[in-house]
């Protein structure tokens, strides 16, 4: 009995070294340029008392990390991350709560600067060979928002444009910046030269999704939700040039988001009542959504416009646990399935 | 707020001049004393039951609710801050399963059945008392976890009592109260007025090199007034009228991970109430009626919202009790509520109609009582499944009592569960569930040195678990009676208390234990399934110890909340983490004149810690308070 004991104390004290031991081998080293290219998913995280995250997906090997600012940082990313873009070796991650734009070294993910004061920043877009980023900004809820006009070298914001109600989308197209204003009906197109606005162009209710389309831009418009008290049917609406079209959906029960491009090129997908359509184009005056790709729904859906890049669509769950990643193959079978971190509402491919 | 804080000044000096007096005689110095048990609490005996010990009412008459709860046994706080919202997890219950009673009546709102702890000042009340387990048989909805009772016992004396306190943080506050007691009726006033900054430093962990900042936005400013008059009608028929109101008006601060934070919360509440007693050799009743009408604020520029949700409710009771022969006693408790609420957020204002009817027979014993009820609710007109439950206690000797219960419980979906825009479900059913607890008391006397044990296990088991989630299809979060929660655990109570002389000395030390889990969930929520629920430690140690000599006392208080899981697959959480608070106080007596100096050190060894994640809380702080009483004037 007596050398069972002694025999239990020198395995705890055997197990508590080997502890030790591991705790005190060297940290793996980051290779360089670890973060290059890759598929960035961005975790809101949990509404007010939490912090968002950055699951990474190595697109190669298909190896996870997670929460890969905390672990470069050593500390949190900040509450309610909206959306990530990246500009030559920097990654610049929209913290919304936090007001600001975080800007990480995209070869260990190391924060390099911030952006701060921002308001209510939500949707990033850089427009290409200009150095400049674009930051949509909720400023309140019920009033005017604008756009951040950020020079990503200096790290500074350089002018603020005044757009509209809620501005929650955005994208560069043909050497112009459009933004959605999502609690109108109203996009603006903006001259990425000068930073003025062109024109203010009538879509649809509610438009929440771009998709560029050759010369054309394509506007998901999601419709006036019930609780608004008139209800309103999505439409895509079509930018092309001077002109634009647009084409409803059959009923105003139908509320489409999650716009993305089709891996063939020329349809595009999105979601309405918990399952994926494609749309072929041009699009037709009525939309009949009929014979859905995937037959479910996700929190966030979109293509990597990589050549031969999956389809990814996210599950935030309860809100309160991790959430999963779908990845689909281009004929939309299942393929796999990923872990991310709370509340996965954007990715950002590179 | 200014208006409403100028009328706390206009009313506390209206009453200033009246008499002396002091507040009541439980804080009376020498001997430990135990608060009265209310009548409500009497209608369905605890196993477990915690007050406030007289010597912290002492030290700290400014406290709220949230301030003493903290520091037993079996409640767990998820406090936002000093002054921010708190609220409670009783034996693993959610912040909605715990009834609030202002003698016997619920103060529970209908919106959100969400108490704040931090809005009930200790010091309007002469008797608080917390229940732990299902009291729903006879309090209704909600109270699954525990009931925290509050109340006013007839005063004997005609007294006064006053207090100025301040604490770190610019944190003021006074408070008086009068009571003037004639043969027949007497009147009570009970004033508060507090208010602080909170701008307590902390270590910004969600910042690079975690600098040093301060809270922002976090101003609180509350007044309260409580009156009540009583009238002795005839020898064994007793008529109160009491009428409290109370303002509460905060900034809400921006947690570790925000910018900043604009948001400000106003909360008042007027509160009438009305009974008439009876008590007779053989038969006694009570009536009661009471009508509140409450407000909650919530405004902030940066998300342009401004939104007032109002609700009132028109409570009455009507409780017999018939003794029989053979020591046996029928009793009959009929219960009604009607609500009406508005907010921006229902379509058009809401009402709701509850009716309750609690038959109950209770046989005593010489060595055993066993008691059993049974509730009927209709609820619009609705029977909510009959939640019946039985209780038995058991003496074996003079030093052991074994007391067992169980009991249906339940809980009714709020009006926001049901309203809300976008998103309420009219189709919800009540959470509803089972528990069970058995515990033992023994009490013991050693060459000098009293003991009192308490020992118990509970199981407790939750369906119907009422879960917003969003709704893929509908494109808004929705609630859904999606899950169902198991709790078990058991809780340890032991006091200790010697007296040495002039000397005395008492401690309590409590554990808990407590094992709240996910049973079923919902569709894509296998991984959720088997694990604790958030913000539930398991293991929760409370201490504390009282040295008093003469007129002067030391006091430490001693706290450990286990690991806390923040997300609901238990892949996050917050450490555990203990705090202590020393207590210091000393009396200067003249006649009836009595002068009280209390003084306290709070988060004695500055433990930087978060009951709520990234919610900062004040490090080491301090508080002096000066207290006049004037006794049987």
């Amino acid at each position: 009995m007596k050398h069972n004991f002694i025999f239990r104390g020198l395995s705890l004290l055997a197990f508590v070294m080997l502890m030790q031991s591991c705790k005190d081998e060297p940290p793996v080293p980051t290779p360089p340029n670890a973060y290059g290219t890759g598929v960035f998913v961005i975790n809101e995280g949990p509404f007010q008392n939490g912090t968002g995250t950055v699951t990474f997906i190595n697109r190669s090997t298909s190896g996870v990390q997670q929460d890969v600012f905390q672990q470069a940082n050593g500390r949190p990313l900040g509450n309610i991350a909206q959306s990530m873009a990246s500009f030559g070796t920097q990654g610049l991650l929209v913290v919304n709560n936090a007001n600001k734009v975080e800007v990480v070294d995209l070869k260990d993910f190391k924060s390099v600067g911030s952006i701060e004061g921002l308001g209510l920043p939500s949707k990033i877009v850089v427009a290409a060979n200009t150095g400049k980023a674009y930051v949509t900004e909720w400023v309140s809820f019920g009033s005017p928002g604008r756009v951040a006009v950020i020079d990503i070298i200096s790290r500074t914001v350089i002018k603020s444009i005044p757009v509209g109600d809620f501005p929650n989308a955005i994208t560069f197209h043909n050497n112009r910046i459009y933004v959605a204003n999502s609690n109108e009906n109203t996009v603006v197109e903006i001259n990425a030269s000068v930073d003025t606005v062109l024109r203010t162009i009538t879509v649809g209710d509610r438009p929440n999704g771009f998709v560029s389309q050759g010369n054309n831009l394509l506007v998901l418009c999601g419709g006036n939700p019930s609780w608004t008290g008139s209800e309103t049917a999505g439409a895509i609406a079509t930018i092309s040039g001077a002109q634009t079209s647009i084409a409803s959906f059959p009923a105003a029960t139908f509320h489409p988001s999650n716009f993305t491009s089709h891996p063939s090129g020329n349809a595009v997908l999105y979601e309405v009542n918990g399952a994926v359509y494609s749309q072929s184009l041009p699009v037709p005056a009525s939309i009949v959504p009929a014979n859905p790709v995937i037959n479910r729904g996700f929190y966030h859906f979109s293509l990597d416009p990589t050549a031969d890049g999956l389809l990814y669509g996210t599950d935030a769950g309860d809100f309160a646990s991790n959430g999963w990643i779908f990845r689909y193959e281009r004929n939309f079978a299942l393929k796999d399935s990923i872990r991310a971190g709370i509340a996965p509402g954007y990715i950002h491919y590179r | 707020m200014k208006k409403r804080s100028g009328f706390f000044i206009y009313a506390l000096s209206c009453v200033l001049p009246v008499a002396a007096q002091q507040r009541d005689t439980t804080v009376q110095l020498a001997p430990v004393q135990v608060e009265a048990v209310l009548p409500p609490v009497q209608r369905q005996p605890a196993l477990f039951t915690y007050t406030p010990d007289s010597l912290l009412l002492r030290a700290l008459p400014a406290a709220s609710v949230a301030d003493w709860l903290q520091w037993q046994g079996a409640v767990s706080l998820r406090s936002y801050g000093p002054a921010g919202l708190a609220t409670v997890s009783v034996r693993g219950s959610s912040s909605q399963q715990n009834a609030v009673l202002w003698d016997g009546l619920s103060l529970l709102s209908p919106l959100n059945s969400t108490p704040d702890f931090n809005l009930l000042p200790l010091w309007l009340f002469s008797d608080v008392q917390l229940q732990t387990g299902s009291a729903s048989t006879d309090f209704g909805s909600g109270a699954i976890g525990g009931a925290l009772h509050l109340g006013q016992s007839v005063p004997q004396h005609s007294n006064l009592s006053a207090f100025v306190e301040g604490r770190s943080f610019s944190d003021r506050s006074a408070g008086l109260a009068y009571t003037h007691r004639a043969k027949k009726w007497w009147y009570s006033v009970r004033g508060l007025y507090r208010q602080a900054q909170n701008d307590f430093p902390f270590l910004n962990t969600a910042k690079f090199g975690a600098p040093e900042e301060r809270l922002s936005h976090a101003a609180t400013r509350m007044g309260a007034l409580l009156q009540e008059v009583g009238w002795q009608v005839a020898p064994r028929h007793r008529l109160k009228l009491r009428w409290w109101y109370q303002a509460y008006d905060r900034q809400l601060p921006p947690s570790m991970t925000e910018a900043l934070s604009t948001a400000a919360q106003a909360d008042s509440a007027n509160r009438l109430f009305l009974s008439w007693d009876f008590q007779g050799n053989k038969r006694s009743f009570s009536l009661k009626a009471a009508y509140l009408n409450e407000l909650n604020h919530y405004a902030d520029v940066r998300t342009n919202l401004d939104e007032r949700h109002r609700f009132e409710a028109l409570l009455q009771e009507f409780n017999l009790q018939q003794t029989f022969a053979g020591n046996q006693q029928g009793a009959l408790l009929v219960q009604q509520a009607f609500y009406r609420a508005t907010s921006p957020n229902y379509d058009l204002g809401v009402q709701q109609q509850r009716l309750a009817v609690v038959p109950g027979w209770r046989i005593n014993r010489k060595q055993f009582s066993t008691q059993a009820r049974l509730r009927a609710e209709w609820v619009d007109g609705q029977l909510v499944p009959l939640t019946p439950s039985l209780q038995h206690e058991q003496r074996l000797g003079k030093d052991y009592e074994i007391h067992a219960a169980v009991a249906r419980n339940y809980r009714l979906p709020t009006l926001n569960d049901l309203y809300w825009r976008p998103g309420g479900n009219v189709d919800l059913k009540p959470e509803l569930g089972w528990s069970s607890e058995l515990a033992l008391h023994k009490k013991a006397q050693y060459k000098g040195h009293a003991f009192a044990l308490r020992s118990g296990v509970f199981f407790t088991e939750v369906d119907n678990w009422i879960i917003w989630l969003p709704n893929p299809q509908l494109g808004f979060w929705s609630p859904r009676n999606v899950r169902s929660v198991r709790s078990w655990g058991f809780e340890q109570q032991l006091n200790w208390s010697k007296s040495l002389g002039k000397l005395q000395l008492r401690a309590t030390a409590d554990y808990a234990y407590v094992h709240t889990t996910n049973q079923q969930v919902g569709a894509g929520e296998a991984d959720i399934r088997g694990k604790q629920l958030i913000y539930v430690p398991r293991h929760q140690v409370r201490g504390r110890a009282f040295l008093q000599y003469e007129q002067h006392f030391v006091g430490w208080q001693f706290g450990y909340n286990g690991l806390r899981y923040t997300s609901t697959d238990n892949n996050s959480f917050l450490p555990g983490y203990e705090q202590s608070s020393l207590l210091f106080g000393s009396d200067i007596r003249f006649k009836k004149h009595l002068l009280r100096l209390n003084a306290g050190i709070h988060n004695l060894f500055n433990t930087q810690f978060q009951a709520v994640a990234w919610r900062p809380m004040p490090g080491r702080h301090f508080h002096l308070n000066l207290t006049y009483h004037l006794n049987k004037i």
